[in-house]
């Protein structure tokens, strides 16, 4: 009766702990993350639409994931996605509206 | 010999005003050079003196506080065309410049 | 009669095409003449002293002795001193290179490319065995002054060849200019043309009108003179935006469009700003 309920407990306790470390960030994720947030802001770049504040977040998540800091890398590779997207974003709108400025 | 100063000066009644413009780096020793990441290192001038006709006028100890290329101002007494005014300075390093102009 | 149509059609077309930078031009001096009605634009060319009294009171004050007059005479020095080949600046340019600034930018049909002044100042160099200049050194915006001081007085005078390159290097530099950009999302006209004479943080605003004539500056915040890529770049980072290098595509056709946008007015470099 005991090692049964010590197994499941045993078994209860493992089943508590692995989503965890399948959430947790790893080099995959990284390298995953990396990839788009630099196709993306190549994208936006050869829209002339590249922020400044862009390039540093992927220095610096290069740094993270060198420190094996994998869930910083991936937030950071994340942000300048996002950065990269908002910025693909502007491009698209400015081609349609930058003209009704311009004074005729 | 440090850069020439360059001197314009104005007689009006009996008053002389004096402008002065003169080239120097004065680096205040604080600077971080972007490039190579070193502190470039203090030359400023530490003395101006004025001369008219020989006789001091005016003496100024500048800091590291004055800005690159400084340019002074002043106005003196007793002055008549002919007069000479003689402008020179010393810097941290033991470099001099002097200049020398006849009032109109 | 269908052939006639369609040349009349196309000829329509091309002169449509071909007036644009021209019509772009009166209608800038139309926005800004209603903006400020009781502003003579012609002092456009003297940026945001045109607005700010205050301002300008120091301004003239300094003007009565320049701290660009060094740079001028650097630049003098640099120009008049020959090659190793024995030949000059002088020998690269029309006029000898003296009160030539307002035919610059000019659209070289050679190479299709927009050629600024600080640019041919390196071609000159290259084509006579001499290691170019770094873009933001002293030495080439001293040059550059000292080419600025002997334009003084002439009017801005760009031309945009009959060449659909050239329009389209005019039309490039307008899109730049009028597209909002970087994380602030900011376009030039924005603080140029919106804002201009308005206050950003402790200064006005300069208009767009006359903001080319009056390159290289010496400005205060930088302590030494700087060429008008240099105020690019310094823009852009302000909006957040990554900048281009100095003398890259993009600002030299955005220096093609404001250039055009400031013809007729007087150049007045170099000058000195805050």
């Amino acid at each position: 009766m005991k090692l049964k309920s010590n197994i499941l407990v045993c078994a209860l306790l493992a089943a508590l702990m692995l989503p965890a470390s399948l959430l947790a960030a790893d080099a995959t994720e990284y390298k995953l993350e990396l990839a788009k947030a630099k196709a993306t802001l190549r994208d936006a770049e050869s829209k002339v639409q590249l922020w400044s504040t862009s390039e540093i977040l992927l220095e610096d998540a290069d740094k993270a994931a060198a420190s094996g800091d994998y869930e910083l890398a991936v937030k950071l590779a994340t942000e300048a996605r996002l950065h990269g997207e908002l910025a693909v974003a502007t491009a698209e709108r400015e081609k349609k509206h930058w003209q009704k400025n311009v004074p005729k | 010999m440090g850069k020439p100063i360059k001197i314009k000066a104005k007689i009006k009644g009996d008053i002389a005003e004096v402008k002065a413009l003169m080239p120097h780096p004065m680096e205040s020793g604080a600077r971080v050079d972007a490039d190579t990441g070193e502190t470039v290192p203090k030359h400023y001038i530490q003395e101006v003196v004025c001369k008219h006709n020989g006789n001091v006028v005016n003496t100024a100890f500048w800091g590291t506080g004055v800005s690159k290329d400084p340019y002074m101002a002043f106005k003196f007494k007793g002055a008549k065309a002919g007069d000479t005014l003689e402008i020179s300075w010393k810097d941290n390093t033991g470099d001099t410049s002097v200049k020398e102009v006849t009032l109109k | 009669m269908k052939r006639f149509l369609t040349a009349c059609f196309l000829f329509m077309l091309m002169a449509n095409v071909y007036a644009s930078p021209e019509t772009d031009r009166l209608a800038l001096r139309e926005f800004f003449a209603q903006r400020f009605p009781d502003l003579d634009l012609n002092e456009m060319i003297n940026g945001l002293y045109a607005f700010d009294e205050g301002a300008r009171e120091q301004w003239l004050e300094m003007e009565d002795f320049p701290p660009y007059e060094i740079a001028i005479e650097e630049g003098e020095e640099i120009f008049n001193t020959p090659f190793a080949n024995g030949k000059g600046y002088a020998d690269c340019f029309e006029n000898g290179g003296i009160g030539i600034k307002q035919n610059y930018p000019r659209f070289d049909a050679d190479s299709g490319e927009v050629i600024t002044l600080e640019y041919a100042i390196n071609q000159c160099r290259t084509d006579n065995g001499e290691e170019p200049l770094p873009w933001m050194t002293d030495e080439l915006a001293a040059i550059s002054a000292y080419m600025a001081y002997t334009s003084r007085g002439n009017k801005m005078s760009v031309v945009i060849p009959d060449d659909p390159r050239a329009l389209q290097a005019y039309e490039s530099g307008k899109e730049y200019y009028y597209t909002r950009r970087g994380q602030l999302e900011f376009a030039c006209e924005n603080c140029h043309m919106q804002s201009a004479g308005s206050l950003l943080r402790a200064d006005r605003l300069s208009g767009m009108l006359g903001q080319a004539t009056h390159w290289p500056v010496y400005r205060s915040k930088w302590g030494e003179i700087g060429t008008l890529h240099k105020r690019f770049r310094e823009c852009n980072e302000q909006v957040r935006a990554k900048p281009y290098d100095a003398q890259s595509q993009v600002y030299r056709e955005l220096e093609y469009f404001l250039s055009y946008m400031s013809n007729g007015l007087e150049m007045n470099g170099p000058a000195s700003r805050r």
